[in-house]
């Protein structure tokens, strides 16, 4: 079934658009989640709560680009789990990760006025100029959250390459947003 | 858990970006003896017809910038389509590692350099450098350490600067959500055995000073000569 097809399931308040979406994006979501909390039964829940935040928000919204609207939702949601988890249940991949994106941008005491959203177009402007390859390996590391390995097996890369674009690209974008008035 | 600003920013980008790291991958190209070659050749031809077109003087077009040096040389910047990002390949097995203040003294003398060196793993040798100078991206690269992705689209001038052949271009960004574009100026040159690789960017309206700092940055390196990288070993 298309995505079009699944969205008019939720218009039409049919849960079999669950079951659709399921069958369509349930591993993507799960290997998502799972790549922030490392642990399959905060993953398997954290799929279910996007599957219900999904159908609470459609109606009204329609999404353009289903599998960036849902793949968000699991996101946002994993991300506010991982907030609340304890240190156990983090891996080495998300604490190394996250740390890298701190040393960017840490928290609201940079720049406060611009809003989050303003700060994201920016991003985009700037993946939209770096090359294909470059962009797809920063947003499978910091969007994504893969490992370096997964990364460099999925690109046919080196490990050590891997690790040198994201230097390179993280070091740019620090001076991207500097540039844009992000005081860092 | 702490969770930094910009892993929340990140979520509100494009959706196309999402669904496009979504589904991408990379075919591994098999570099083979004759592909290797072949790309030889085709830097041979390349390098022939650009050499051809300066002299032809067809190269020359409105768009060059040129920058005026302390010496008096001037340096031609020509406008291209697209510009690689002076990435040395990193497809052998290497080690890098920070400069340490000794060694950008022994290397650098005065020069405002910092950076990551790295080191070929198989003979522990110099293989490249990627640093600043002062605000200006520098790369280096040992002798057969190709630059990655620096394939310039367009049309391509060399200078003589203290009697180094430099090819300069640049390159002018999409506007961004403000309405603003950036300049990309970059330029290679040899200094002894190494490839120099050097750029900076900046607004268009700062697209003098962007250009007279590099310009700067390429003279001091050029000053300074061929950079001994004999001097330091892959343990500091």
């Amino acid at each position: 079934m298309n995505d079009l097809q699944i969205i008019e399931l939720y218009f039409a308040r049919d849960e079999q658009a669950i079951k659709e979406t399921d069958i369509k994006y349930g591993k993507m979501c799960f290997h998502v989640a799972n790549n922030f909390l490392s642990n399959d039964e905060d993953a398997k829940e954290c799929v279910n709560d996007t599957y219900l935040s999904v159908w609470n928000k459609i109606p009204p919204t329609r999404p353009n680009n289903f599998k960036a609207f849902i793949c968000k939702i699991t996101r946002n949601l994993s991300l506010k789990k991982l907030e609340l988890s304890n240190a156990k249940k983090r891996s080495a991949n998300i604490i190394v990760s996250l740390s890298e994106l701190e040393e960017i941008l840490p928290d609201n005491r940079i720049s406060p006025n611009i809003e989050d959203e303003e700060i994201g177009r920016l991003i985009s402007d700037f993946l939209w100029n770096e090359k294909e390859e470059i962009r797809n390996v920063f947003l499978r590391k910091y969007w994504y959250f893969d490992s370096i390995s997964d990364i460099a097996a999925q690109y046919s890369f080196s490990e050590t390459k891997v690790k040198s674009m994201l230097f390179r690209t993280r070091n740019k974008l620090r001076e991207y947003l500097r540039k844009e008035g992000i005081q860092i | 858990m702490k969770i930094p600003r910009l892993a929340n920013t990140l979520g509100y980008i494009d959706d196309k970006l999402i669904s496009e790291a979504a589904n991408s991958t990379r075919i591994r190209k098999q570099q083979t003896r004759w592909l290797k070659w072949s790309a030889a050749a085709a830097c041979f031809i390349l390098a022939a017809v650009l050499i051809i077109g300066i002299l032809q003087g067809k190269l020359f077009g409105n768009n060059t910038h040129i920058a005026t040096l302390e010496n008096g040389n001037t340096l031609a910047f020509v406008k291209t389509d697209s510009v690689g990002i002076g990435q040395f390949d990193m497809e052998r097995d290497m080690e890098g590692r920070k400069l340490t203040d000794s060694e950008i003294d022994l290397l650098f003398e005065q020069m405002p350099v910092s950076g990551t060196v790295y080191f070929n793993n198989e003979n522990n040798q110099f293989a490249a450098l990627e640093g600043k100078l002062g605000n200006v991206t520098l790369t280096i690269t040992a002798p057969g350490v190709s630059i990655a992705d620096t394939i310039i689209v367009g049309e391509e001038q060399t200078s003589e600067v203290d009697g180094v052949s430099v090819a300069a271009g640049y390159f002018i960004t999409r506007a961004n959500s403000k309405g603003k574009r950036n300049i990309i100026y970059y330029a290679t040159f040899e200094l002894g055995e190494n490839i120099i690789y050097v750029e900076y960017a900046g607004s268009t309206d700062d697209s003098t000073a962007v250009r007279t700092e590099i310009a700067a940055a390429i003279q001091d390196l050029i000053h300074h000569g061929e950079i001994n990288f004999h001097l330091i070993s892959v343990k500091n």
